[in-house]
């Protein structure tokens, strides 16, 4: 295991940072969760932030908290799958698709809600879900594997869950699609 | 502006100032002691910065003696209230998206070359792990036409033919090729052993052939054919050596009992012209008019087959002699024939 200083990370996967903050403020004007402050990138830690109100019900506690996980994670698959052939499977050096590849995998690596929008989202749940709202008894789950992850981001488990999306994805499509 | 007390320092500052540790209201400096302190002895930390209604917690604007109003738990001026409340993205974040949207779009577009081979290459995979080499075989060629390089793709495409009995295919496109010692260069490695092993096996069965060996030669053929069953022509010439050894040996009945059998797998010219080779011979020593006429009929159809030069060659070599065998009852061989009508033959032919 190499250590890699997270601003350098930052830096390398910026279009990751932007989409993930882009897609919180989407769904806080989605859910009128009024935006107090954003940065969608900075050299600093974190990299990005939303700090917001509180949405009107928990599906909008849903979406600001799994949206960038949702957005980012589609996005990865993507452009991993318009790169994969070339890159992974009929091995030709085309600059373009790298390109692409690189850009799938920063979105990708930064698809994990941060532990403080998870916090925010399991101090809710557990009432919610007991009254059967299905974006609660949905996030249970997500929230038990995700929280976790997060903290194995020092053993990069974000840039391997990048990877498994931006390459299990697309061989999922495609042998689909045989 | 308003003021707070330090419960520690019993200090005087700004509201803004202060932070609440575990419920307690402290100045900026105790409140940093404070934290370490519950740090070091590893307590439980709660730590909130203390708000102060009458400054905005947007522009940090001090508003004297009036309270604002809370927006999501903060005290906020109006022009930020409303500022947040009509929240805009920047237009670099716009153009940005947009960017990203033109770059999917292009990524897709270019990908899409790529996506008729790679759909060929993961249907001839698919085909080929399910057991149908042959189909696989025009989907890995497909894939080959973009012009890849890729180790996978070759040698899977080496393991379709060899396992579609297509050897030679097989070996031009891993010609001059070196791979890694993976799992898949081993299967292919593995088939490529097969094929040689009874390519010898059929060596060893034409050079018995020759010396005059012919059952030691069909047993060496269907050796061949039993280690390399995907290529036809092995169990073709298995057969033929069987037919040859029956033949040698006089057993007629054994020799049309087996041309029968491969008439009935599959009617080309070389079976049909083999069992009215056998037919002949039977007629030849039983007189059974009825046989006599199988013979003729399979003559006919072997004629009808006979579509391509070789075929029709072979006819011409063969007809001579078949009328020989029916016209005299006598059954002679390839060599008795031509010793007795000494007329050079143009290439190998049946007895």
């Amino acid at each position: 295991m190499f250590f890699v200083p997270g601003f350098v990370i930052s830096i390398l996967t910026f279009p990751g940072v932007i989409v993930h903050e882009a897609a919180h403020a989407f769904f806080c004007r989605m859910f009128n969760a009024p935006i107090l402050e954003v940065k969608y990138f900075r050299f600093g830690n974190p990299a990005g932030y939303v700090i917001h109100g509180d949405p009107e019900n928990f599906k909008g506690h849903f979406f600001i908290t799994m949206g960038p996980f949702i957005i980012n994670s589609a996005l990865c698959v993507l452009f991993c799958s318009a790169a994969f052939l070339p890159v992974w499977v009929l091995n030709f050096k085309d600059p373009l698709s790298w390109f692409f590849y690189w850009l799938g995998l920063s979105i990708g690596m930064h698809a994990f809600p941060s532990t403080q929008d998870l916090k925010v989202l399991w101090r809710n749940a557990p009432r919610e879900a007991k009254a059967l709202d299905p974006w609660a008894v949905l996030s249970l789950p997500l929230i038990v594997i995700l929280y976790p992850l997060n903290f194995l981001r020092v053993i990069w488990a974000d840039l391997a869950y990048g990877i498994a999306i931006g390459v299990l994805g697309p061989i999922a499509i495609f042998e689909f699609l045989a | 502006m308003q003021s707070r007390q330090c419960l520690d320092c019993a200090k005087t500052v700004g509201a803004a100032t202060t932070f609440i540790v575990n419920g307690r209201v402290l100045c900026t400096p105790c409140a940093d002691k404070k934290v370490v302190e519950v740090q070091t002895a590893k307590g439980a930390l709660e730590v909130l910065r203390g708000n102060d209604p009458t400054i905005c917690f947007k522009c940090a604007a001090d508003f004297g003696s009036t309270e604002l109003p809370l927006l999501a738990g903060m005290h906020m001026c109006e022009t930020c209230r409303l500022q947040i409340l009509n929240f805009q993205y920047p237009a670099w974040l716009k153009m940005a998206f947009a960017a990203l949207v033109l770059l999917l779009g292009i990524s897709l577009v270019h990908g899409r070359s790529y996506f008729a081979a790679g759909r060929s290459y993961y249907r001839g995979k698919k085909l080929l792990e399910i057991g149908h080499p042959v189909e696989a075989v025009p989907h890995f060629q497909k894939a080959l036409e973009s012009g890849t390089t890729s180790p996978d793709v070759l040698q899977n495409t080496a393991l379709a033919y060899l396992r579609a009995g297509m050897p030679e295919e097989a070996y031009k496109v891993v010609e001059g090729r070196t791979f890694e010692n993976t799992k898949l260069f081993r299967s292919v490695e593995a088939e490529f052993n097969r094929w040689v092993q009874a390519s010898e096996k059929a060596n060893n069965a034409a050079q018995l052939y020759k010396e005059k060996k012919y059952r030691e030669a069909a047993k060496s053929m269907h050796e061949a054919a039993t280690t390399y069953p995907e290529l036809p022509s092995f169990s073709d010439s298995a057969d033929r050596l069987d037919y040859t050894v029956l033949f040698d040996a006089g057993d007629y009945d054994g020799l049309v009992a087996l041309s029968e059998k491969l008439w009935a797998r599959n009617q080309s010219y070389e079976s049909a012209a083999a069992l009215s080779g056998a037919y002949a011979c039977r007629y030849a020593v039983t007189g059974d008019n009825g046989v006599k006429r199988k013979a003729t009929e399979m003559i006919d159809r072997a004629r009808s087959l006979a579509k391509s030069k070789d075929e029709q060659d072979n006819l011409s070599e063969w007809q001579p002699r078949f009328d020989h065998r029916i016209q005299t009852r006598k059954i002679l061989t390839r060599e008795q024939y031509y010793a007795l009508f000494p007329e050079q033959p143009t290439k190998e032919g049946r007895n």
